[in-house]
């Protein structure tokens, strides 16, 4: 019986022994996700400064300038982007190819190109995400122009490139993004030989795929 | 030589002058705010992003510079049409490539509606395209070429006659032209109604080209009418 009784006793014990454990640590775990949730509460919302700091740490385009502008007012926003400008003694479509080439190798898509004669400008749209839900477009251009920067026949072939990435205004309503880097767009390459290749002689203007540059003044977003 | 003046002397005096020009400063900023109209409630909806989105896809057009229409600020409910707008080069006589452009437009479901020389002393040449967009809305398209300004001359030799250096000479030049390329989609409180043209405009014997069929040919209001917006009083 005594055995019995302390058994007992000694059950009685156990349970509101294992009680308080259960207790302690439903406590502990409600803790965390307090403190978890906490801090996803505090969390600091995507800024400008955020996207500037993506687009200074990608590898393409390298010695880029990076900036934002003021915001003009009426709904209107500047977006973060970066400029380059390289010169180049080779012709429109193949100083624009090396330099999508690299571009592509830094994880850049290409989803556009447009371009017409063996000496006429090209055009090329690239995509890719700088920060995750963050897109931004690539515009690499290249033309031979003069030491005026008019067209000409003959002179220094100027590749330039225009980085524009989305501002948080677009990432939280993509209304004026373009239809490649919206959320469910499909994940397609173009096929650049279009305006990458030997131009044949007397080839007009041709494209392939679907322009994507953003403009670096987006707004106002529908109400 | 002057002798400084003790700040303690100056102090009120210059309250007394600044305090009334502040004051007036003061009511004149919140007299010019509230004559500032506010930004109305309905100066993009989804109908001019939809159009804006028209534009930013068209492969021809191939915009860099978008805007979505909007409201005009500081304005009694003017609005401004959604417009895309790029450039590019390509080598050819003016005829050359203006053929080659409207071709390659005409893809994308642009048709010539109007063309004019820009002026008569210049082989500047504007044509004007309209396009339905995907909610039957028509925008407008502009094509110009710029005048050729290369000192290097023709790459394949001069035209033949082209001594005298005319427009008319200039535009027949085998040389390398910026092609700007601009179109305007209609906001959503213009209510003009513009059409297409069932075939396009004949623009090759303008006279800035080497025709004779003078300075213009079509309407001559189109982009008046594309970037008109009101929405009366609200």
């Amino acid at each position: 019986m005594t055995g019995r009784r302390g058994s007992g006793a000694l059950g009685v014990r156990a349970g509101t022994g294992a009680r308080s454990g259960v207790v302690l640590v439903v406590g502990a775990l409600a803790g965390v996700a307090l403190v978890v949730v906490g801090l996803g509460a505090c969390a600091r919302d995507l800024s400008r400064g955020d996207v500037l700091d993506a687009l200074r740490a990608q590898p393409w385009p390298a010695g880029a300038q990076v900036e934002v502008g003021k915001d003009p007012g009426g709904g209107r926003y500047e977006r973060p982007r970066a400029s380059g400008r390289v010169e180049s003694d080779d012709v429109p479509w193949r100083a624009v190819g090396a330099e999508v080439d690299a571009a592509v190798a830094a994880g850049w898509r290409p989803v556009y190109a447009q371009c017409a004669g063996p000496r006429d400008s090209v055009r090329v749209d690239l995509v890719r995400e700088v920060l995750d839900g963050v897109p931004a477009t690539a515009t690499v251009t290249g033309e031979v122009v003069d030491e005026l920067g008019l067209p000409a026949a003959r002179g220094t072939t100027v590749v330039g490139v225009a980085v524009v990435a989305a501002a948080p205004q677009d990432v939280h309503d993509p209304a004026l993004l373009p239809a490649a880097v919206r959320d469910g767009a499909p994940q397609v390459a173009v096929d650049l030989a279009t305006c990458l290749g030997e131009p044949a002689p007397g080839a007009g203007l041709r494209w392939v795929g679907t322009p994507a540059a953003l403009p670096s003044l987006g707004g106002p977003l529908p109400d | 030589m002057t002798r400084p003046v003790p700040r303690a002397a100056l102090a009120p005096a210059a309250w007394h002058r600044a305090l009334p020009r502040a004051a007036a400063g003061c009511a004149a900023l919140v007299v010019l705010a509230a004559c500032t109209p506010d930004v109305p409630d309905d100066q993009t909806t989804s109908v001019d992003v939809a159009r804006y989105q028209d534009l930013a896809a068209d492969p021809w057009l191939a915009a860099t510079s978008l805007t979505v229409g909007r409201y005009a600020f500081g304005t009694n409910r003017q609005f401004e049409a959604g417009s895309g707008r790029s450039a590019r080069t390509t080598t050819g006589t003016a005829a050359h490539v203006l053929a080659g452009e409207t071709a390659a437009a005409a893809d994308e479901g642009w048709v010539v509606a109007a063309a004019r020389c820009d002026d008569a002393a210049a082989d500047a040449v504007t044509v004007e395209l309209v396009r339905e967009l995907s909610d039957g809305s028509v925008a407008v398209g502009e094509l110009r070429l710029e005048q050729d300004q290369s000192a290097a001359g023709p790459a394949d030799g001069p035209a033949e006659g082209s001594a005298d250096g005319s427009a008319v000479d200039r535009a027949a030049r085998e040389v390398p032209r910026r092609v700007l390329v601009a179109a305007f989609a209609p906001h959503h409180t213009n209510d003009l109604t513009i059409d297409v043209p069932p075939e396009p405009v004949a623009y090759e014997s303008l006279s800035c080209l080497g025709g004779s069929g003078g300075a213009g040919v079509g309407p001559d209001d189109l982009l008046a009418a594309v970037q008109g917006g009101h929405g009366g009083d609200r």
